[in-house]
């Protein structure tokens, strides 16, 4: 029973050990080299990629142990000796997760060095469409009022 | 160029770190461009959250520095029109709530 305890006190901090290496790597996120890719050579251009990106991650971990109280005294009158039972539990979890999204493009060119932005029609279309959900019910009492 | 820190605490759980910081220079044809990039850090006691943007470039040539700025067109457009829409939402409700009091 103590070998299952150890292994199991062992697997969990293996996992956390996980978990930290995890982290770090959603931490990488915060580095230059994430929003700046490698300059791409086009002719006399020099292209650079400038990106937004955005990273977030967390985990749990939990873990007990027990022992069982002593048994109670025999009928005999004489205490009875205590048992070795052990309990112990544990668990852990986590996740993450990264987005990037273009946002301008850096030209070095003969003309000079020129940031270009990028539009994200997705994100405009998602916005418009959101932006639309959300005036609808302003619009139907803009109409009420007219009504009235 | 050295990185620029700056942090903060919300409460005791909540650790605020905005880091400005530079890449390598480079250099093409006399020019020397550096790009310069912010990132926003929240460090919980469970997870950590990162947001990293680009926001300048920083150009030399001839002995001139330029600084030219990463405009995201289209956050602005994004954040823009959700502000119309809160900004109508509200004066919607303001004319609405005059009107129902002048009403009784």
């Amino acid at each position: 029973m103590s070998d299952a305890l150890s292994d199991l006190i062992s697997s969990i901090d293996r996992t956390q050990e996980q978990a930290m290496t995890a982290m770090q790597s959603i931490f990488s996120a915060a580095r230059v080299g994430a929003v700046y890719g490698d300059p791409i050579q086009a002719g006399d251009y020099t292209i650079i990629t400038a990106s937004e990106v955005v990273a977030g991650g967390g985990f749990g971990f939990g873990r007990g142990m027990g022992s069982a109280p002593a048994s109670a005294s025999s009928s005999n009158g004489e205490a009875a000796k205590a048992g070795e039972a052990t309990g112990g539990g544990g668990g852990g979890g986590g996740g993450g997760g990264s987005t990037a999204r273009p946002v301008a493009l850096i030209v070095i060119g003969p003309n000079g060095v020129e940031v270009r932005p990028v539009v994200d029609v997705t994100k405009i279309a998602v916005a418009v469409l959101t932006a639309w959900g959300a005036a609808l019910p302003t619009l139907v009492r803009i109409g009420q009022l007219r009504r009235r | 160029m050295h990185p620029v820190s700056r942090w903060g605490m919300i409460g005791n759980a909540v650790r605020i770190h905005l880091e400005t910081e530079s890449a390598a220079p480079i250099s093409v044809g006399g020019v020397t461009v550096t790009p310069w990039s912010q990132a926003l850090i929240l460090s919980f006691p469970f997870g950590q959250l990162v947001w990293n943007r680009p926001t300048e470039v920083v150009v030399e040539r001839n002995g001139r520095t330029e600084h030219i700025r990463v405009v995201d067109v289209s956050c602005i457009f994004t954040l823009g029109l959700y502000a119309f829409v809160a900004a109508l939402s509200v004066a919607i409700a303001i004319g609405g709530a005059r009107r129902a009091r002048k009403a009784a």
